[in-house]
């Protein structure tokens, strides 16, 4: 059954209600084209002025961008042509439910001027851009922007070709001039100026991303790519097939922040972002580490393989019994446990080596002091915290720590009840993932010294300011 | 004219006519007779069926409680040709498709609409809505079919209205219409 059989099969129930029923089946095959938009629909149906559905997504200034979809039973040229004079200064896109329209090019060459900004499609072109499961996050890249900033009369043939216009970004990272130059043509003459400058950006941020050979398109004035815009591009490299391109990864992961990640929402552990993240993980900077372990084992299992993934906004490595997870805010977990078991002193002495214990806070006893401040020697020097922590009866079960890590950067924050290393609140900067992931399973996944160094290796971590 | 400027001239005026009407706010036009006859077609108490111009709905003040099914007829004549024979039929189908719906037990008070560029019967044009034309136009019927408080209630939902070609001059622009979209979009009650 296509699109239009179905949206009309609801069109010709008798009463009001097969309206709302056709406008949900175009909702989800919009959505189906673009995933990542809201789309809201009104309580009228081919209005002269009121759109039948409103289309939202977010934009880089945390505005949104919207475009008014108005549902037409058929397209006549004598309507479109009042459409038009009326609407089209609101670039919206006029989609004909029928199932036999005329020919798209036939209203063409009837109208009296260009549709400018205005999409003038049907149910078909909808189908090719979102019908098909398992399409290439290349194809529903372009569909989406495509949907958002389409400009002409674009039917079934049009839409097969901004389709298949789509292999242009692997032609970009394939350093491919033809390719490239002939998916831009297709771009440039389906989509508003801007949107087709826009995948001229993605196509040069690919492109540079791959080879330092000349661009073969107009090479952008704002070289830089908006925040969305580098969102779609991400999720795009990291879905796609196996990328096995060091440079690529390299230099993608010097540019990519933990914000462009999080907005992705959802990644599966591929393969691409493994290799993102074994660049990223020491140029990202992030707060705080949640660890969660599934089995409730003392010390980590290092011989099955970490693999990065995103879930739910937050960045997270894991294994099949523990889970870390990087978050800037503490707010963004959820199901965090608040009581959990924290080690013994005796346990956390013998986590913290290469660590220097500067705070602890105990829950039986309820002391809670500051190693520097009881310190015999002014001069803060481990030998002497040390000291001091021996005096610590062992057996004492510790919720709060501070340590200051071998690395470069601040002290961190354990918070034993929660299972959380953060960054201490005086830093100035965040602290490099690596750094923060490997103290947080060292610190509360009971990683010895001796150990941490296959812990790098199962989390492909590149640690900064440490010495390997 | 030839009947292919004819269809032209009637997609013109039922364009026209259904984006007047919609943008008094009053009226929703779903669908036209270009865009599916079967969508504006009724069947009537005679057995036979009556396509309209076009099919909607006349929105009460509120907006919401009572929506009236509406069936217009368009007529973007420049003369007034033969409207008044045609009228009279026409008054005759919105007698038969009323009658037919309450037949089914399914009356919903749906109103009728003759939509026109030019006058017609100006003789009687203060009478073309009421029970005495309608009376008039229903003589030949079978008496099976005469239903007198339909007669009596009919009158109520017929709605005769004669457009001027300068009518978009006297509706709101379109920086008005866009706020009324915007309000509509949002969600937000007028």
């Amino acid at each position: 059954m296509t699109l239009a059989s179905a949206v009309n099969e609801y069109l010709r129930r008798p009463g009001d209600t097969g309206f709302s029923d056709a406008k949900a089946v175009i909702v989800r095959a919009l959505k189906s084209v673009h995933e990542g938009g809201d789309f809201h629909t009104t309580d009228y149906f081919n209005h002269s002025f009121i759109p039948d559905i409103v289309g939202s997504w977010p934009t880089a200034d945390e505005d949104r961008e919207e475009r008014l979809f108005f549902l037409r039973p058929h397209h006549h040229v004598e309507f479109i042509r009042g459409d038009l004079r009326r609407l089209a200064s609101l670039r919206p896109s006029f989609i004909s439910l029928s199932e036999g329209d005329p020919d798209l090019q036939e209203i063409e060459d009837s109208l009296d001027a260009p549709v400018g900004d205005v999409a003038i499609t049907n149910t078909y072109a909808l189908g090719v851009l979102g019908g098909q499961k398992g399409r290439l996050r290349r194809e529903r890249l372009a569909a989406a922007l495509f949907l958002r900033r389409a400009r002409g009369i674009i039917g079934e043939d049009e839409a097969k070709e901004v389709d298949g216009a789509a292999v242009g970004f692997e032609a970009a990272m394939g350093a491919e001039s033809a390719g490239v130059v002939e998916s831009l043509n297709v771009f440039a003459k389906f989509l508003q100026e801007d949107a087709a400058a826009a995948i001229n950006r993605y196509m040069y941020y690919l492109w540079t991303s791959a080879t330092a050979a000349a661009y073969p398109g107009a090479i952008p004035a704002d070289q830089w790519l908006e925040r969305e815009e580098v969102v779609e591009v991400l999720r795009y490299l990291l879905e796609r097939g196996d990328l096995e391109n060091e440079r690529f990864w390299g230099r993608l992961g010097k540019q990519v922040t933990l914000d462009e990640l999080e907005s992705l929402g959802e990644v599966g552990p591929t393969e691409n972002l493994q290799r993102l993240m074994g660049f990223a993980s020491s140029e990202l900077r992030t707060r705080a580490v949640h660890v969660d372990r599934a089995d409730g084992q003392p010390s980590l299992e290092l011989d099955t393989r970490f693999l990065w993934s995103i879930r739910d906004r937050v960045l997270q490595v894991a294994n099949h019994s523990t889970v870390l997870r990087v978050v800037d805010d503490l707010r963004r977990l959820r199901g965090v446990s608040e009581d959990l078991q924290g080690p013994t002193m005796a346990e956390l002495r013998n986590r913290i080596s290469g660590y220097q214990l500067i705070k602890v806070a105990l829950r039986s006893t309820g002391f809670e002091a500051d190693l520097r401040a009881v310190s015999e020697t002014p001069a803060i020097q481990q030998r002497d915290l040390n000291a001091v922590a021996d005096d610590i009866d062992p057996t004492a079960e510790v919720i709060r720590a501070t340590v200051q890590p071998p690395t470069v950067g601040s002290p961190y924050d354990c918070d034993f009840r929660r299972s959380i290393v953060q960054a201490a609140r005086e830093a100035e900067a965040d602290e490099p993932l690596a750094n923060l992931v490997l103290a947080a399973a060292s610190l509360l996944a009971n990683v010895t010294d001796r150990e941490r160094y296959r812990l790098r290796e199962a989390l492909g971590l590149r640690t900064v300011g440490e010495e390997l | 004219m030839g009947a292919e400027g004819a269809h032209i001239k009637g997609r013109e005026g039922v364009f026209m006519a259904k984006s007047w009407l919609e943008s008094t706010t009053r009226f929703q036009i779903h669908f036209t007779v270009y865009d599916s006859e079967a969508q504006v077609t009724l069947p009537l108490a005679d057995g036979r069926t009556k396509a309209f111009d076009m099919r909607g709905l006349h929105i009460q003040d509120d907006g919401r409680t009572n929506r009236c099914p509406l069936y217009v007829e368009v007529k973007n004549c420049d003369t007034e040709g033969g409207q008044g024979q045609q009228y009279e039929q026409y008054l005759r189908d919105c007698y038969l498709a009323a009658a037919k719906q309450r037949q089914d037990g399914v009356d919903q008070e749906t109103e009728f609409m003759w939509l026109t560029w030019h006058p017609f019967s100006l003789g009687k044009w203060s009478r073309l809505c009421t029970e005495e034309e309608l009376r008039s136009a229903l003589t030949s019927l079978d008496e099976a079919l005469v239903d007198e408080d339909l007669i009596r209630a009919l009158p109520a939902r017929l709605w005769l209205v004669v457009l001027s070609r300068r009518q978009q001059e006297m509706t709101m622009g379109d920086r008005l219409l866009g706020e009324i979209r915007r309000i509509l979009t949002a969600g937000e009650a007028l």
